[in-house]
């Protein structure tokens, strides 16, 4: 019903005041004009930047109608800064109105990003508010930055939004942010070296990052990411959770090599990591730590998990519970699996209980479902894999393989399948009667 | 004349009424509208995301079935039903 007798003289004015005093600003009712080119991206952006300044005083929700059918908001790029100094202002950007299930179209311009900014400047802090119910995509292709750059926001909802079309770089960049929730977003890139969809490159110590329901889909076969830690600072509770799904990536979570920031205490319940070359590629600089996987699908073609310190780095405390780890359903042409599981190096701590982990099939003939081995002196440590179902490809030597500097390592009630190895097991001078740090007992074994 | 001003004055007071329902109308569809669109789109959302979250099990669900080595447990389980 909003826009019906706007144009009455005296209605317009009104519902500005009445809504303002609500502190709801229709970017519509202040200039904004929709159209089916970039005719009005400049002006749009102008007026988003002074909408966004008038709010400011008092905080409250930027309100972008959905266009007509086949049109939508040009938009130039627009860094929303509001100056306040340290006081942390709730100022929303929402979209309303169409039948689609994301409110609003808005179409970013230019090839260079950043295109949306929030909160650059470390003067304008946005807390508790939210970017919600928008369709954005790109009038052509962007050959770097982010279409969302979040930067001093905390305890923030992106919930409902929609990157797809003309694809982002880089989907939702996050740079001085903490508290972030993603809520119901589908967000996919483009093939290009570094695309994202969802970049952590918190300059400064943060924490609590949510991911619910979420889709991160890059191009198969791609260089693409989907959640991709390139952090200076430090990252403490990652959560993702109900149904996200990371598909169609080079990796599906990945953490730069370069980077110095760590993560920690990363729980991931219920997600799908699929047709990825690494669902799960941790080869950082920096201390990672306390991942936890309870009942996630996670397929790579290459590797399923792959944790090393060749870098520097280090991984300490990885529980991988239920689920699986396996081949995608569609591997990339010239991918030949690893391994389901790799250790390389520091990595310590790794837990698998009741997993399905899988090297079987044909692309994967010659490979044990899980390796571990050394870089240089270093070996991995305090190893457990108890309970669940590894499989080998065909003709492997074994279904595990592991160093003698793998110490301690306890592989005890699994069912293993194939593998040349007597017993499925080439753990480097363990039998299956085990000895005290180094147990591979009560297995079940078939060729 | 007396009288015709009174019409004017009442036939004036008709018309700047009628022209205040106007606006008034056009007022509350339009701040109504938006208030109430604001509504449905948050509780769009929230119906949205439990229908891809529902939507990701199932297909979390159908992948697990047809894993390789799921293909060949379920085929064993066949035959031994058989």
């Amino acid at each position: 019903m909003h826009g019906l007798m706007l144009n009455v003289p005296g209605v317009r004015p009104a519902v500005v005041y009445l809504l303002r005093a609500l502190g709801i600003y229709v970017l519509a009712h202040y200039g904004w004009k929709y159209g089916t080119s970039n005719t009005h991206a400049a002006a749009n952006a102008t007026i988003l930047t002074n909408v966004w300044a008038l709010a400011a005083s008092s905080g409250g929700r930027l309100v972008v109608t959905a266009a007509p059918a086949g049109n939508w908001w040009a938009l130039n790029a627009v860094s929303l800064n509001h100056g306040a100094s340290s006081l942390q202002k709730a100022i929303s950007i929402v979209g309303i109105g169409g039948s689609s299930a994301s409110g609003a179209h808005i179409k970013v311009y230019g090839t260079n990003g950043p295109y949306i900014s929030l909160a650059t400047s470390s003067d304008s802090p946005l807390a508790m508010c939210s970017i919600e119910n928008l369709y954005i995509d790109h009038g052509s292709l962007p050959t770097n930055g982010a279409t969302l750059r979040l930067g001093y926001v905390g305890r923030f909802l992106v919930r409902n939004v929609r990157m797809m079309g003309s694809e982002a770089f880089i989907g939702v960049q996050l740079i001085a942010s903490a508290s972030i929730h993603m809520q119901d977003c589908t967000i996919t890139v483009q093939d290009a070296s570094g695309a994202a969809c969802v970049s952590c490159e918190q300059t400064i110590d943060t924490g609590g990052l949510i991911f619910t329901a979420c889709d991160l889909t890059g191009v198969f076969g791609s260089n693409t990411t989907g959640l991709y830690f390139q952090n200076s600072g430090d990252i403490d509770t990652v959560i993702i959770q109900g149904g996200t799904s990371l598909k169609d990536n080079y990796a599906g979570i990945r953490a730069n090599a370069a980077t110095t920031g760590f993560v920690q205490n990363l729980l991931a319940v219920g997600i799908v990591i699929d047709v990825c070359k690494y669902a799960v590629l941790l080869f950082p600089a920096a201390s990672y730590g306390s991942w936890d996987f309870t009942g996630c699908w996670v397929a790579g073609s290459i590797y399923a998990l792959a944790f090393s310190s060749e870098n520097g780095g280090s991984i300490s405390g990885v529980s991988y519970t239920g689920g699986l780890l396996t081949e995608p359903d569609n591997v990339v042409t010239g991918d030949t699996m690893s391994a389901a599981i790799l250790l390389r190096g520091g990595v310590s701590n790794v837990t698998i209980t009741g997993a399905r982990v899988a090297a079987a099939s044909a692309n994967a003939a010659g490979k044990a479902a899980m390796i571990c081995e050394n870089v240089s002196s270093t070996h991995p440590s305090h190893v457990t894999v108890t309970g669940s179902y590894l499989r080998a490809g065909a003709s492997a030597d074994a279904v595990i393989t592991a160093t003698s500097g793998t110490t301690p390592i306890t592989v005890v009630g699994n069912d293993l399948k194939g593998g040349a190895d007597a017993d499925g097991l080439a753990i480097a001078g363990v039998t299956s009667t085990g000895g005290t740090s180094r147990t591979a007992t009560a297995n079940s074994y078939t060729a | 004349m007396e009288g015709h001003w009174a019409l004017w004055l009442a036939a004036g007071l008709l018309l700047l009424t009628a022209y205040g329902i106007v606006v008034a109308v056009g007022v509350l569809l339009n701040v109504a509208g938006v208030l109430l669109s604001l509504q449905d789109a948050a509780r769009n959302a929230d119906t949205s995301a439990t229908e891809q979250e529902s939507r990701l099990t199932r297909e979390r669900q159908a992948r697990t079935y047809r894993a390789p080595g799921n293909r060949a447990e379920r085929r064993r389980t066949l035959r031994a039903v058989k």
